[in-house]
């Protein structure tokens, strides 16, 4: 059963992996679960421009009230600058409120670590910095949308 | 009574048309909320005929990106296969590359995990198809130079119809010579390290990925059809990994528009994570292992 399992699984990456980067230096579904995305709300604390991701770094409070440090990853520096996001812009919204839709990464690949699909900094601008694997998330169906 | 008929045969064919059209307003978000000026992107017209160098072939020279919209896209977000797509599947279509039964285990498995594996010709180009990154031509009398931004590439190739040298060493991007056969520049080249995949070549990604014999030889065409557009077809032949030659399609390269279009060095090094791959799950660990042996 176990081995079945992993067979489904691999073609299941394999299935998805077909449409990620191609010499990127790992697939996404390894890393991180698409069936497990969410909503985050903090504070944005703080950026790694740098490749071959960029990370962003979140405090999101619990429920509980504590606070929990979040690392998000993104695509590329150089499609993030040409597509209207530049480290300027994570710089002039540092410290500020932001929202995140992520994916969080699988057990042992990094605790309160993810990826990111679309985030909103303090500028109300939607951000579109990782790959959409919720395919029928479009950018208005965003609980932050609004 | 004929009229109302009419009309109403053309009420029925109106309404799927109107449910349509309710059904595009509420998929296509308002853009200006959003960064990245994608409400701006379109087909590009052709913009006009190509200029052409002193000796009178059509000037290469430009930065493209693999789709009709001259800038750089982003893959997790498709903006509709009209923009994005290098060929049209129903005007040229593409046959698979046709492998022998035997190469299989040898020859096709994708990238290993966590490799940031130089990309060879002609996959520093052909896997712009999920990259999305830029593509410099910069042509001097008798000479082209190519560049990638990622994988970060450098070709040189002599343009003067010369032939290849008699014994090449092996490298990454192998030994190209190019000669003109009317407006479309054709570039030849042989002696490609073993160890370079061939990505995006046939089926797009990383999951199609192969690799090839000594004996592989790529023919890539280059053809500048207007100023916005130029169009990359390649040949691989290969007759231990494959049954013949594989040809694509002519894809689809449009010009950059920005005046201000940064280059990006774009070397993957930096934040890689080992350490998440160490302490991965150990059953997805195994997966990857047994991936990572048939190398």
């Amino acid at each position: 059963m176990k081995v079945k399992l992993a067979g489904v699984s691999m073609a299941v990456l394999l299935l998805l992996g077909a449409g990620n980067s191609a010499l990127a230096h790992h697939g996404f579904t390894i890393e991180f679960d698409p069936t497990k995305c969410m909503d985050l709300a903090g504070t944005l604390t703080g950026l790694e421009w740098d490749n071959p991701h960029a990370y962003l770094r979140m405090d999101v409070k619990s429920a509980d009230g504590k606070v929990v440090p979040w690392r998000l990853e993104m695509i590329t520096p150089n499609a993030l600058k040409r597509n209207g996001t530049t480290s300027e812009d994570f710089a002039t919204n540092m410290n500020k409120p932001m929202h995140a839709r992520a994916c969080p990464a699988r057990e042992g690949a990094g605790q309160n670590r993810g990826a990111a699909e679309y985030i909103k900094l303090a500028d109300g601008l939607i951000r579109i910095v990782g790959q959409v694997v919720e395919r029928d998330l479009t950018p208005q169906k965003l609980s932050f949308w609004n | 009574m004929r009229t109302a008929v009419v009309l109403a045969i053309v009420a029925v064919l109106l309404i799927p048309l109107s449910a349509q059209n309710a059904q595009n307003a509420q998929t296509t978000p308002d853009w200006s909320r959003i960064a990245g000026n994608f409400g701006e992107v379109k087909v590009l017209p052709n913009g006009g005929p190509v200029s052409r160098t002193a000796d009178g072939h059509p000037d290469l020279t430009g930065r493209y990106y693999p789709n009709r919209a001259g800038r750089m896209l982003q893959g997790g977000y498709r903006l509709g296969d009209e923009i994005m797509d290098q060929y049209d599947p129903a005007v040229t279509p593409q046959e698979n590359p046709v492998f022998r039964p035997e190469t299989k285990d040898k020859y096709q498995y994708p990238t290993p995990y966590g490799i940031c594996a130089p990309g060879g010709t002609p996959t520093s180009i052909t896997t712009q198809a999920t990259e999305h990154g830029p593509m410099e031509l910069i042509q001097k009398p008798g000479v082209l130079w190519i560049l990638t931004e990622f994988p970060q590439t450098i070709r040189r190739i002599p343009t003067d119809g010369r032939p290849h040298s008699k014994n090449p060493d092996p490298s990454f991007n192998g030994e190209s010579v190019a000669h003109w056969e009317g407006d479309t520049l054709v570039v030849d080249t042989i002696a490609i390290d073993e160890r370079m995949r061939n990505i995006s070549v046939g089926r797009s990604g990383d999951a199609g990925a192969w690799t090839h014999s000594k004996e592989e030889r790529v023919i890539e065409r280059f053809t500048r059809t207007s100023k916005n557009y130029l169009t990359y077809q390649l040949t691989v032949i290969d007759p231990v990994v494959l049954v013949k030659p594989f040809t694509s399609a002519p894809l689809t390269w449009t010009l950059a528009q920005d005046p201000n279009d940064v280059w990006t060095e774009y070397l993957c090094t930096a934040n890689e994570e080992p350490f998440h791959y160490e302490n991965m799950n150990p059953e997805w660990k195994k997966l990857y292992e047994s991936q990572r042996q048939q190398n």
